[in-house]
C-alpha cells in the first residue's frame, strides 16, 4: 500500500539520521565552557597576571602572554572545561575583581 | 599632575623568612584606606548602586535567565567575600607581620577600592591616559590622587609577593 510505503520511509529517513542527530547532541553536551576575561582599563597589568598565575597555577610567562592578550585584543580565554569547572573559575575571578564571563566553546 | 607620595612614606612591605610578609604602613594611609573601606562598605549595603557595577560583573553575557541564577547562587558570598577584604584593609596597622594569604585578602581589597574609585572617575578606554593629566583645579582632582595612590598600593603588594 501507498501509505505502508511512506511510513517505512519514514522509518528508514528516521533510522538513518537519528544516529547523527544523537552524535551531534553528544558533540554538544560534550563541548567545553570557556572562560573568557575581558579588558578593564582600571585593573593593572601586573595584578591581572598575578592572579591568572595564583588562580590557575600559569607560569609567569603564560600569565603575562593572556593578560597581555586580554590588554591587546580586548579578552583572553584563561580557562576551560566543564560548565561547572567554568562557573567556579568565573567566581574565582569576579572575587578578584576581573571581568569574567563564560559561554559554551 | 603632582605626586601624592612626593615627600611621604609610603606603605613599605618586607618578605620574611617564615614566609610571612612584615607591613609597614604610615598613619596618613592607613586613614585612608579606612575612610574608603567605610564608604564602600555604606554603598555595597545599597543594592545596584552604579559604582559597584565592576564588583558584581555578568557572569552570562548572552544568557539573561542563565545569569539570573548564577547570581542569585553567587550574589552573597561575592559581597562577604568583599567585605571579608574590606574589613583586613580597615585592620591594616603601622607595622603588622601577616602571612601570604591575609596580604593577598588585603591585595583583593585594594583592588575593589581602585575599582570602585574608577568607576566613580568614569575611567574607561578613551579617557585612562588622558585623566593622568587632570589639573589641581578639577573638582576630582584628589579622587584622581588617591586612585593612583591605590594603584601604587597594588603595584608594591603584588611586587613583594612576586619576589
Amino acid at each position: 500500500m501507498k501509505g505502508e510505503t511512506i511510513l517505512s520511509e519514514v522509518f528508514l529517513v528516521a533510522s538513518t539520521i537519528s544516529p547523527d542527530i544523537e552524535t551531534i547532541e553528544t558533540v554538544e553536551t560534550q563541548k567545553p565552557w570557556i572562560v573568557i576575561v575581558w579588558n578593564d582599563p582600571i585593573n593593572l597589568m601586573s595584578y591581572v597576571s598575578f592572579v591568572f598565575q595564583k588562580l590557575f597555577g600559569y607560569s609567569k610567562e603564560k600569565a603575562n602572554k593572556l593578560m597581555l592578550e586580554v590588554h591587546n585584543n580586548g579578552r583572553a580565554v584563561v580557562s576551560q572545561g566543564t560548565r561547572e569547572k567554568a562557573e567556579f573559575d568565573v567566581s574565582l575571578l569576579h572575587k578578584h575583581g576581573l571581568w569574567a564571563t563564560l559561554q559554551q566553546d | 599632575m603632582g605626586n601624592i607620595t612626593a615627600g611621604l612614606t609610603q606603605m613599605m612591605i618586607t618578605p620574611l623568612k617564615n614566609g610571612a610578609f612584615k607591613v609597614e604602613t604610615p598613619d596618613w594611609q592607613i586613614q585612608i584606606f579606612r575612610q574608603l573601606s567605610q564608604e564602600l562598605k555604606t554603598v555595597l549595603s545599597e543594592r545596584n548602586n552604579y559604582l559597584t557595577t565592576r564588583l558584581f560583573p555578568v557572569a552570562y553575557q548572552s544568557d539573561k535567565a542563565a545569569n539570573a541564577e548564577y547570581e542569585q547562587l553567587t550574589h552573597e558570598e561575592l559581597l562577604q567575600s568583599h567585605l571579608a577584604s574590606l574589613k583586613l584593609i580597615e585592620e591594616i596597622s603601622n607595622n603588622a607581620e601577616v602571612s601570604e594569604s591575609i596580604l593577598i585578602e588585603i591585595m583583593q581589597g585594594i583592588n575593589i577600592l581602585r575599582l570602585v574609585l574608577g568607576t566613580r572617575l568614569k575611567i574607561d578606554d578613551e579617557n585612562a591616559e588622558s585623566l593622568s593629566e587632570i589639573s589641581e583645579s578639577h573638582p576630582d582632582h584628589n579622587l584622581w590622587l588617591v586612585f593612583h595612590l591605590l594603584g601604587q598600593t597594588l603595584s608594591t603588594i603584588v611586587d613583594s609577593i612576586n619576589h
